[in-house]
């Protein structure tokens, strides 16, 4: 698999990735589906209507308002590579554009971190009952 | 959809259906840290593994793992995956009720595609970068943003408004303009596509890629010279192979 310097590779997918793809797509087998994942629904719904609201003009103005013009021509092509490849693909580059997902996908590490903890707490019982 | 869980012991989880001569990798670990195991009927194969606790499925964890193992037998076969939480009672009655009058289309399904894998490509804009193209391009977005600039909020509300909107119309427009270029490139190396709706506005476009497994390093070299021709302007997330979601006709 080639280590892309300029794309985002990643091995294996987020839960955000997983979302978009096996709530709405994939075979369905009428009557033996039985889901219930209301709170995920919900966030799905709310990354969609994120787009034309008047809420969203106004961030958007808020936005194009903030940027600083006259510092913008010292930052050349590499420094901005660089930060992008260094920050990865939700470093400091996710910024108000991202919406509602991307702040739902900041419970993805805690996820695989609760897992990681998860999968080791037998094991340290192991340890200390033996 | 049914009513109780009063099912006798634990259900059968099901994430997709293979051919039954599909060699699997050992070992995946599915929903709620079950092994995964393969149900052989006729040509086609299911790919299960038993659920303790139904009540509790739906963690993320539980889509995760739901991904991962379909991910895993993509990477080597062809899995037509199931959507998310597809359960049965038990294997008598996948393999006596449910299979029976869908295994023919399944069977054709895998068999269109075969040899193929999907991936998935985002491609976003760097907020940064194209507001500042649009300021520079766009001069009532320029003048907007200089009336905007340093009166109170409350005094330019609707200018401000304004501005957003034309904004978004820029990105969107950018957006289209960048899409086809990236579909030029892209699109001579795949068997089939699908566009997604992101529906998000810093989205360039979302791309469902089936290709040929041994087309994956031409895909990754075409991915990487957009994404360094766009460096500091766009940025790419390429994953894959997956199972063929997009390609399964549903959903």
């Amino acid at each position: 698999m080639a280590t892309g310097t300029y794309i985002d590779r990643p091995r294996s997918s987020s839960l955000a990735d997983v979302l978009e793809l096996i709530l709405d797509k994939g075979l369905v087998i009428d009557a033996y589906v039985r889901v219930s994942l209301v709170g995920i629904e919900v966030l799905t719904i709310d990354a969609r209507i994120v787009i034309a609201s008047v809420d969203t003009y106004l961030r958007f103005a808020e936005a194009t308002s903030r940027l600083n013009l006259a510092e913008s021509g010292g930052k050349d092509l590499p420094e901005l590579m660089q930060s992008m490849t260094e920050g990865g693909a939700r470093g400091k580059t996710s910024g108000m554009l991202s919406g509602v997902k991307d702040a739902f996908t900041g419970d993805r590490d805690d996820d695989e971190d609760n897992e990681k903890a998860r999968r080791r707490e037998p094991q340290k019982q192991k340890a200390s009952s033996s | 959809m049914t009513a109780e869980p009063a099912v006798a012991g634990p259900a059968l989880y099901v994430y997709g259906i293979t051919d039954s001569g599909a060699e699997l990798p050992g070992a995946l670990t599915g929903v709620q840290g079950a092994p995964v195991r393969v149900l052989v009927d006729g040509d086609i194969a299911a790919i299960v593994s038993e659920l303790e606790d139904e009540e509790a499925l739906g963690l993320p964890a539980d889509l995760v793992a739901h991904g991962a193992v379909l991910d895993k037998i993509a990477a080597d076969s062809t899995v037509l995956p199931m959507t998310f939480g597809t359960l049965v009672p038990d294997e008598e009655e996948l393999v006596g009720e449910v299979l029976p009058d869908r295994r023919a289309a399944y069977a054709e399904t895998i068999a269109l595609l075969r040899g193929a894998a999907q991936f998935s490509l985002r491609a976003r804009y760097v907020e940064e970068t194209v507001l500042r193209e649009l300021i520079e391009e766009d001069t009532e977005i320029a003048r907007l943003r200089a009336v905007t600039a340093d009166r109170h909020p409350d005094e330019t509300h609707f200018d401000r408004i304004r501005l957003g909107e034309l904004v978004m119309q820029g990105l969107s427009r950018k957006a289209g303009n960048d899409a086809d270029e990236i579909l030029a490139a892209l699109l001579p190396l795949v068997r089939d596509s699908r566009t997604r709706d992101g529906g998000r506005a810093d989205q360039v476009l979302d791309l469902a890629l089936l290709i040929d497994r041994d087309a994956e390093p031409a895909l990754e070299q075409a991915v990487e010279g957009l994404a360094e021709r766009h460096a500091g302007r766009i940025r790419y997330r390429l994953l894959g192979p997956q199972a063929p979601y997009d390609f399964v006709g549903e959903g």
